[in-house]
């Protein structure tokens, strides 16, 4: 199984790693004359992310990119593989354990309203957490007024509700709550995709000040890559259920080594740039209960070639960076 | 002929709510040329999807209501036509197309069934000639095993697919003007790009498109013409090239600058300070004022669309102040907010 580098030295250690993780949904057995098949959502993807550092997680609807999210955050049970946090490996933790270290990796989802419980005000929902664990400054009114402040929104709107208030400020509010446990870990899926252009640039910008000043670390999921571009140090690029490339931004962006990430990248509008050329941008994701045979990205591939749908390519270094190709099979360095 | 195929002047939509009545579009007016497509653009409650809504008269009364206005298609004021003549009109010479396929196809029935419904009521066709037409566009707009897919119900499809059906259903009529609301947003960006491809090819010499979108990327690759909203107003018109290389006006000026480029890692991104305003809490002037970073003494008061250039225009101030850009009051365009 070919993963990127392991870290055991504890001071080294990535905040967060995946091996080999696996989360597989059983469909309903009717359907396929008593075979059982799997919507194989997460199929073995290892990648890190070190403290202080966001990782962008990219990929389209259908992915997996919000599985692997919410199998990190124990939303959804993992099938195979490990996560560690922090070395401890979250899995095999006790109930009481795992709700211990939930202090540590907090989450922020796409939907600003739905997130909120629309009958507590904005006090309760951002101090629920302090009460919880015990970790409450003063009075909660007074936490509760640092913490909207910390994110750019006055103290008085603490005694207000969540329908008052618009998508950025309410994503805000989401902000606020996931920052007041002082996590490690914040896992943003599709945190700004809802929101207006001139309103992402200010959370995106929230964010990342967020990030200097409590030494953060991100795992920010999303399909723009324009967006995931301008936060993160590296990025990973998923496709049905597995990571294609991962690499530096800069690299990725400028080098694209996966075609499926350079049709991403040639998707994209970009004002000012000649419009789409619309062979580059072919095919339409196939079904994830029936994956193709060999590369999963063959079918959509302008450079497949004949092995390319008889057997999955394997994961390899290519300098700092790993991609799932055989095109870059051949390279002599790096080769697990 | 030169005149526009759709011309709407001074058109005005309020909607009633508990919190009193607002208006969602104030006296805006614009028009079409054939074979032109043009790009709404705005961000969350400008209006650009009421004002898309208030041309075919679709918006549901109450709450809504046309104020005022006239919205001239064809050289015909809808404003004035009675429902059943809309009804022609709607389908058949403008067709829309939504932001959610699902929401616009009926899920209780087969995708066949539906198209030919649609077609049966603005022409008089036989059953199976129908059925062979409908079959047809759904081969044209790329939907793989068409004959099986006209058996098909809505959700079996993907949303690519499910979006392709509903450009099949808005051009098979052949329409003189199409309306299309967010298409792409809800799509995967390669889906997207194909749809774009799709929209581009289908269209024919001249069918005239309006577009309406927060995405300036959507309109760089679809649009001749722009036209940009805030807050229930018109803030700026122009040619493509005169929005994305001369942006006139403040607010324009801004969007450009806090679109997401594809970047090389952590980047400090240029927002637009402050939020759009409620709609019951307008500033008396200006409904850009508090957010601009270049407000000045005369904001207070209405700005009227200034000349900005040929065919190019921005309500703002500053395009009629001759010589240097005036100095900015104290406050202009704060962050308050991180």
């Amino acid at each position: 199984m070919n993963t990127e580098p392991i870290h055991n030295d504890a001071s080294n250690r990535p905040l967060l790693e995946l091996r080999n993780l696996k989360t597989w949904f059983p469909l309903r057995r009717g359907l396929f004359f008593g075979k059982t098949h799997y919507i194989r959502a997460v199929d073995g993807v290892s990648i890190y992310l070190n403290r202080n550092e966001t990782l962008g997680l990219v990929g389209e609807s259908g992915c997996g990119k919000t599985t692997l999210g919410r199998t990190i955050l124990g939303l959804e049970t993992a099938t195979e593989g490990d996560i560690l946090f922090d070395g401890r490996s979250l899995p095999t933790l006790s109930r009481r354990e795992m709700n211990r270290l939930r202090r540590r990796i907090q989450v922020v989802f796409q939907d600003p309203l739905s997130s909120l419980n629309p009958r507590m005000n904005i006090m309760d929902i951002v101090t629920e957490g302090l009460v919880r664990f015990n970790m409450v400054e003063g009075t909660r009114k007074a936490h509760a007024g640092r913490l909207v402040r910390e994110v750019g929104l006055s103290e008085d709107v603490i005694y207000r509700f969540p329908h008052e208030f618009s998508g950025g400020q309410r994503q805000r509010i989401n902000i606020a709550r996931a920052i007041s446990l002082r996590p490690d870990l914040i896992i943003c899926d599709e945190a700004v995709s809802a929101l207006d252009v001139s309103i992402q640039a200010q959370v995106l910008n929230l964010l990342q000040a967020l990030q200097e000043e409590y030494r953060l670390s991100y795992l920010f999921i999303s399909h723009d890559l324009s967006v995931v571009s301008n936060i993160a140090d590296r990025v990973a690029v998923m496709y049905m259920g597995r990571i294609v490339e991962t690499g530096p931004t800069a690299d990725i962006i400028s080098d694209p080594l996966h075609p499926y990430t350079r049709t991403l990248i040639a998707a994209v509008p970009v004002a000012g740039r000649k419009r789409i050329d619309e062979a580059a941008v072919r095919g339409e994701p196939p079904s994830l209960a029936n994956p193709p045979d060999g590369c999963r990205f063959n079918p959509r591939c302008t450079e497949a070639r004949p092995v390319c749908r008889e057997t999955g390519p394997a994961f390899v270094q290519h300098g700092d960076r790993w991609v799932m190709c055989h095109l870059y099979e051949d390279e002599p360095e790096g080769r697990k | 002929m030169n005149t526009p195929l759709l011309d709407i002047k001074h058109l005005s939509v309020s909607f009633e709510t508990d919190e009193g009545r607002f208006r969602a579009v104030d006296d805006i007016s614009f028009h079409i040329n054939r074979g032109e497509s043009v790009g709404l653009v705005g961000e969350s409650g400008c209006g650009k999807s009421v004002t898309a809504l208030g041309i075919t008269r679709l918006i549901p009364s109450p709450p809504g209501k046309i104020e005022s206005g006239q919205v001239i298609f064809e050289g015909n004021d809808l404003m004035l036509r009675k429902p059943k003549e809309l009804r022609q009109v709607r389908g058949a010479a403008i067709s829309m197309i939504f932001q959610e396929p699902l929401s616009a196809l009926s899920p209780l029935h087969r995708i066949g069934r539906q198209m030919i419904e649609a077609i049966g009521f603005h022409r008089a066709m036989p059953k199976k000639a129908a059925w062979e037409y409908a079959l047809s566009w759904l081969d044209k707009v790329g939907i793989p095993d068409a004959g099986e897919r006209m058996f098909a119900y809505p959700f079996q499809l993907s949303g690519g697919m499910q979006q392709r059906v509903m450009i099949a259903m808005a051009l098979m009529l052949s329409p003189s003007l199409i309306i299309a609301d967010e298409p792409t947003t809800a799509l995967d960006v390669t889906t997207q790009a194909q749809i774009f491809a799709l929209i581009r090819q289908m269209k024919q010499n001249d069918t005239s498109l309006l577009l309406i979108t927060h995405d300036l990327g959507v309109v760089w690759e679809m649009c001749d013409r722009v036209i940009v909203m805030y807050a229930s107003k018109i803030v700026e018109i122009g040619s493509l090239e005169d929005i994305f290389s001369r942006p006139a006006h403040p607010y324009t000026i801004g969007l450009l600058k806090a679109i997401p480029k594809l970047s090389t890692g952590r980047t400090r991104l240029n927002a637009i300070a402050g939020q759009v305003p409620s709609p019951f809490n307008y500033p008396k002037g200006c409904n850009f004022q508090e957010r601009c970073p270049h407000a000045f003494a005369r904001c207070v008061e209405d700005p009227a669309l200034f000349e900005s250039g040929k065919d190019h225009y921005a309500a703002c101030f500053l395009v009629d102040e001759p010589g240097e850009w005036p100095v900015p009051l104290e406050n202009a365009g704060k962050d308050n907010a991180r």
